[in-house]
Order: C-alpha cells, then structure tokens, then sequence
C-alpha cells in the first residue's frame, strides 16, 4: 500500500501533493489496478492532516478515472498511467526549453523565471473554480 | 450549506469594555475551523459564549439552531477549555467515570481504548502524569462524549513538538471517524495549517476573515511592483495589506477568483495561510467576510 | 452527580464521620465513667452534687473550642465547593456535560448541605446525651449553660449548615479559595461570637417576670443585689435575663436609694422594701430549651437559605 508524505514548505496544496503522488505511484508500478488506496482514517493517522483533504485527493482521482470508491470497502485503482505521458513529457521538456532560451534572452535571470513560471502555474489551477 | 455554528451580532462587554463587538459568523458542519488572533483579541470570550460558559451582551449565538448552554447543546457539544482542566487527585479511570456519570450520551470504551492505544494507564493519578499526557486524557473526556461540536482553547499551548503532533492525530482521526466539526483556536498559524479547513481571524474584539481557506488562498495575491504604479492598483483590488518603501510597493490584496491583468512590472504570486492571517492582523480596518447569509424569514 | 459530589468531597465526610466517632467515644467513656463516680453518693447530696461538678468542669473548659466545629465546616465544606472549582478553572470542565449547571450545584448543595446537617445532628445527640448526665447541676441544666445550649440539640445541624452555606456564597463571590477562606473565618466569628455578646438568646422568647421581695441569689460575691440572708432562687436551670429594684411605679432604680439602705447591713431588705421598692427578676424557664433551640435553628436556617440563594444566582448568572 501506498505510504503519503507530505512537504509542508513547498506552497503546493496537500490534497494536489496526495493526487501526485498517487500518480507518481502509479507511473512507477507501485500501484497496480485492483490495490486498495488507504482510507482517509489511516492517511490521517499518519499525517495528522484535516481528513477531507484525503477526500478531496480521492475524488480528484476519481474525476480523473485513475480510482473509483466502492461504498464501504474503499477506494480502488482502477487503471494504471500508460507510457503516453513520457511521450507528452519530452514533447513539454522541449518547449519549454524553447521558452527558457527565449526568456533569456530577453533579460531574465533564473529567480524571475521561477516567479514568472510559477505564477502562471498558480493561475492555472486556480482550485476555486471546483468548489460548488 | 446549512450552518452548524452561527453568530449574529454577537457582542460581549465587561464593564466599560466590549471583549466581543458585532460578530457574526456562519460556520458549516464537517469543517474543522481556526480561530486564531492576538491574545486578547476575544477568541476565549467567543469559545465561552459558543459553549455556554458566558450569555451574550448583545446578539445571539448558536450551536445546531439552539442557544449555548441550554440542555440541548450541552449535550452535543464538548469543551476543551484552556490549561486543559482536569481533576488532579481523580485517577485516570475517575475521570472517564466522571464523564460517564455526567453525560448521558457516554462511549466508555472509546475512551478506554484511546487511553490503552496512548499508553496511559488508568490507575494512575492525573497530576502525576507529563503535560502532553494529560491533554491527552482530557482529550480523550471531550471525544468519549461523542460530541457533534468539539470546541478547543489553545489545546497546542504549552506542549511541546511530539505532543502537539500527537493531539492534532488524534483529533483529525477524531474527524475521518465522525465527522464531527471543529473549533479550535491558537495564536500559531503554523500549528494549524494542514489540519484546519476554515479560518476565522478575531482581531481587537471583532471578525475581520471568516471562510474556507482553500477559496481565501486562491483569492489573495502578493504584488510586488514599483510604488508609483501602486495607488492605481490598490484602488483596483481591494487591499489588505500595503506596505512601501520610496521605489517599491507590496500589497496583500484580496484579487479575486478572475486573474487579473497587470503591467508586467508587477509580480504576483501566492500567499500562504499564516501570511495571510500577519497581513489581517496588522490591519484592523480590513476584512474579508463571505456575502452574508441572511436569515430566510 | 451524586457519585461526582461523594469523589470530589469524600474527604470531608470521612473526617467528619471519624471525628464524631472519635468524639462520641470519650464522652461516651466520660460520661460512663461520671456515672459511674457519681452512683457512690445518693441522689440531690451535696456530694453527688460535688463529683458531678467536677466531672462537668473536665469537660466544660473545651467547650468554647466547639465554636471552631462550625468554622471548620465552613472553611472545609463550604469553601472548597465553589472556590476551588473557580481556582483551577475545572468549573470550565464540569459546566460544559450534559447535566445543567443547576444540576450540577443544586445536587451538591442539597446532598452536602443535608450531610453536614445530619452531621450536625448527630454532635447534637451525642453532646445532649452525655450533657444528661449532669441534668441535676445548675450550672448544667436547661437553659442555663448558654456554651453548652449552643453544641446540643439542633443548634449545632443549624451552625454547621450555616457554616457551609456561609463557605459556599464567599467562594461564589471571590472566587478564589485562601480569599474565600478568609471571608468565611471573619464573617462566620462576627455572627458567632455576636449571638453570645449581644445576648440574643435571652430574647428569644419574651422572658417570665417575677416581682418578689427577696431578691435572687446570683453565686456573686456580696454586691447590691445579693444581700444576706436572702433565699429565694431562680428555678433550676433558668436563664438570667435581668435583675434589679422597682419603686411602686414600676421604674427601675435610678441609683442612690440603695446605698442609703446599704448602710443599714442587716436591715438592707427591709429597709428597701419600707422605701416601696420591690424585686423583678426576668428569666427564661428551663423549659423554653427546644423552643429556643428551634428559634435559633429557624433563624440560622433562614441565613443559610438566603446565602445559598445568593449563591446561586451568582453561579447560575454567568
């Protein structure tokens, strides 16, 4: 079964850290389809996070069809990440390569890339649009 | 979303001085909430009305629709008060008999089960247990209780790291079960940030933020740009926090769910919770409350 | 509630409990032993008389220390009930169960306040019980020994009560304990030594006057009221409430006649009469001992009511 940690100091949201690394699991095998997810009790004895959290990262799995939660038994993989996404990682790495290079040689140095990236990035999953 | 805990015009004054003036709150169920501000600045006064330990000067309070300390809340909802009170000559199993003789709606074996999971043995004299032992045990009074609210004043006060981590578990564990909502209060952020999903900041007496901190972080922003773009953009968004020096201008301004489109001399980025709540808390004018939810008459 | 109100208070009880066991053992050998030392003399001799006394005399010089009974109740009993709970903020902890804090103080106040009564009841039998053995003394009987009125009967259930109402109220109002305590203490002696200064208790009832020629015979040493010669005595067991000379008006002496009598030694009570005036003694008969014994108690419990009322509405009302 899957082990959670959680990096407080990074900025990123705790359920966002959950769902990554459950896809990073995936992608590694770690997971395979049929595994039992922990439940949000035993995340949260680990953790001493708020258990909605846990929920939330769940469903946005569930969303994404990665897991599906059967009523009283748990939540389940239900496939697995294909080796599509290296394909789309390389093809992402070179353009932003081309960006890198481009906004070099516009003037910035690497904190303002890393600022400029990041509050692009920030927009862009804008987690306040989920809520109902 | 129907309101678990609800203030309206909640004001408490002690002779010549209001601790509380004019608050209002809507808290919905499930959440487990932050009430954090200065000391001084009323979260006690507030946790003791909510409870039933205070009656209210002006305004009203309630838990579930009832008022605070009547028979219907009482026995719903379970306090943790500061310093953490607990008998000190009581045995460990005198206090878990205590709260079964006082409270109808009594799980004996919870308790003792959580005390033999935490290693507390129950003949043992509560004074001659270590702090962190005792939140423990009188912890473990309020959950026996199964409340639907837990109520908690400073519960991380005066522990030190490992207790703290192990309170909080236990709480949150608490919750996954449950369900039960949540308040507590603290005057360190960082105690609360991965644990809490509602944040209400009590500065001076008054409400200055109530609201889930998922939807506060998304609509706050840091701006960082030249001070003599800075007027124009604080009177855009509406700003929390504003700090100059002679070329450089920071604002903490509450931007909004829409992204916003600024000169490419400002940078914009994320705040984090216990920011968020510094900016608040150095400006007393400001306030971020949720649109009220008006009472359907 | 109530196994709470036995935890937290059982330390009292059983103090209490072993005390009157304690106390009712030595007097009961005390009084055993008077009988005992008495039976060798027959009934209204002198020397019968002289034994008794003498036991009595062992034990009537603690009596002034049974006053310390009812301020140990209230320092205590009353004190720690409130106070203690507002000290180390468990009120916090006990007002936030299910059961009500009117719940909470209502069973502690009526299952406390009738122990210490019971209690108290019990002192007063035992102190009435061993006081039977000296009913022939004077000194002893009735109402005349206002120390010992004050431990038998149901005086003391009434002075305990009062006590541990008194205890309660100071530590709802100062709401710390060694402050309350200190109240209780100054409060509780005020009252209590006040009954026995002011003398009260002689008018608890309108006392029974009798003008008689020869004046009463108080055990002083020779003084105006106390000539030679005289012979007519209180009853056994009555209290004192006043004395003195009348002229035929009915106004009491004014001061000068009797020294002129004075002079006349032998003739003293003749002379006094010749000048018209007669004897008044005021007293109260042996027999009014429960009905003062339940004036008193009626009064003390009225108090201890009152105070717990206060106490009360001070707890109840935030």
């Amino acid at each position: 079964m899957i082990d959670f940690r959680l990096d407080r100091g990074s900025g990123v949201a705790t359920y966002l850290q959950l769902v990554h690394q459950v896809k990073h699991a995936l992608r590694l095998g770690v997971l395979q389809p049929g595994d039992r997810l922990p439940t949000a009790k035993e995340v949260v004895d680990k953790l001493a996070i708020n258990p909605n959290t846990v929920l939330k990262a769940y469903r946005e799995l569930e969303r994404e069809g990665l897991v599906a939660g059967r009523p009283g038994l748990g939540t389940f993989v239900q496939r697995t990440l294909g080796g599509a996404s290296f394909v789309d990682h390389a093809r992402l790495r070179d353009s932003l390569s081309g960006w890198v290079r481009d906004a070099r040689s516009a003037g910035l140095d690497s904190e303002d890339l890393e600022a400029l990236f990041a509050a692009v990035v920030l927009d862009s999953f804008r987690v306040g649009e989920d809520t109902a | 979303m129907t309101s678990l805990l609800t203030a309206t015009g909640l004001g408490k004054r002690y002779r010549r001085t209001w601790a509380l003036k004019d608050c209002s709150l809507s808290i919905p169920a499930g959440r487990v909430v932050a009430l954090v501000g200065p000391n001084g600045a009323g979260k006690t006064t507030l946790l003791h009305l909510v409870v039933g330990l205070l009656t209210p000067t002006a305004g009203t309070v309630s838990a579930f629709g009832e008022t605070g300390g009547t028979a219907a809340t009482l026995a719903r909802v379970a306090f943790l008060a500061q310093d953490k009170p607990l008998y000190d000559g009581f045995t460990v199993a005198d206090m878990l008999r205590f709260g079964r003789h006082l409270n109808p709606r009594w799980d004996q074996e919870l308790g003792e089960r959580r005390l033999a999971e935490l290693e507390i043995p129950l003949d043992r004299k509560v004074g001659k247990l270590s702090g962190g032992q005792q939140a423990q045990v009188a912890l473990t009074v309020a959950l026996a209780k199964q409340p639907d609210l837990l109520v908690l004043d400073e519960p991380l006060a005066n522990l030190d790291p490992l207790a703290r981590h192990e309170v909080m578990r236990g709480l949150m564990a608490a919750v996954a079960e449950t369900g039960m909502t949540v308040v507590l209060s603290s005057h360190v952020v960082s105690d609360l940030e991965n644990t809490c999903d509602w944040l209400v900041v009590l500065n001076r007496g008054r409400v200055q933020v109530s609201g889930d901190i998922e939807e506060l972080l998304a609509e706050h922003r840091l701006l960082t740009g030249p001070a003599e773009l800075a007027d124009g953009v604080a009177a855009r968004v509406s700003t929390v926090d504003d700090s100059r020096t002679d070329r450089q201008a920071t604002l903490l301004a509450r931007t909004g769910a829409a992204a916003l489109s600024l000169d490419p001399k400002w940078t914009v980025r994320g705040v984090g919770l216990e920011e968020l709540v510094l900016a608040y808390l150095r400006r007393p004018e400001a306030a971020s409350l949720p649109r009220p939810v008006l009472a359907r008459a | 509630m109530v196994w709470l109100t036995w935890r937290q208070h059982r330390v009292q009880v059983l103090v209490v409990v072993g005390f009157l066991l304690v106390a009712g053992g030595l007097l009961l050998a005390h009084g055993m032993r008077t009988a005992g030392l008495a039976d060798a003399f027959a009934a209204g001799t002198d020397g019968r008389k002289a034994v008794l006394g003498k036991q009595f005399g062992q034990v009537s010089t603690l009596l002034i220390w049974t006053a310390a009974l009812p301020a140990l109740v209230g320092l205590f009993w009353g004190t720690p009930l409130l106070a203690r709970e507002y000290e180390r903020g468990t009120h916090r902890l006990a007002w936030t169960q299910t059961v009500s804090r009117r719940g909470w103080l209502g069973v502690k106040l009526v299952g406390l306040g009738a122990t210490v009564t019971l209690a108290g009841l019990a002192f007063g039998a035992i102190m009435g019980l061993w006081a039977g053995e000296f009913a022939e003394l004077r000194s002893s009987a009735g109402l005349a020994n206002l120390d010992l009125f004050v431990v038998t009967g149901v005086a003391p259930a009434a002075w305990w009560l009062f006590a541990f109402a008194l205890g309660t109220v100071a530590g709802a109002l100062t709401r710390a304990l060694l402050p309350a305590m200190a109240v209780t203490l100054v409060v509780f002696f005020t009252v209590y030594v006040g009954m026995f200064t002011s003398q009260a208790r002689l008018h608890y009832a309108t006392p029974v006057r009798v003008e008689d020629a020869a004046p009463v015979v108080r055990g002083e040493p020779w003084s105006i009221n106390t000539p030679p010669g005289a012979e007519a005595r209180l009853p056994v067991g009555a209290l004192m409430v006043a004395a003195g000379w009348v002229d035929r008006d009915g106004v009491a002496l004014a001061g000068g006649a009797e020294w002129t009598c004075a002079e006349q030694e032998n003739d003293y009570l003749k002379c006094m009469r010749d000048n018209g005036y007669r004897w008044f003694a005021e007293y109260q008969p042996a027999d009014r001992y429960w009905l003062f014994q339940w004036t008193e108690a009626g009064l003390l419990f009225a108090a201890a009511v009152a105070l717990g009322g206060i106490a009360w509405f001070r707890v109840t009302r935030d």
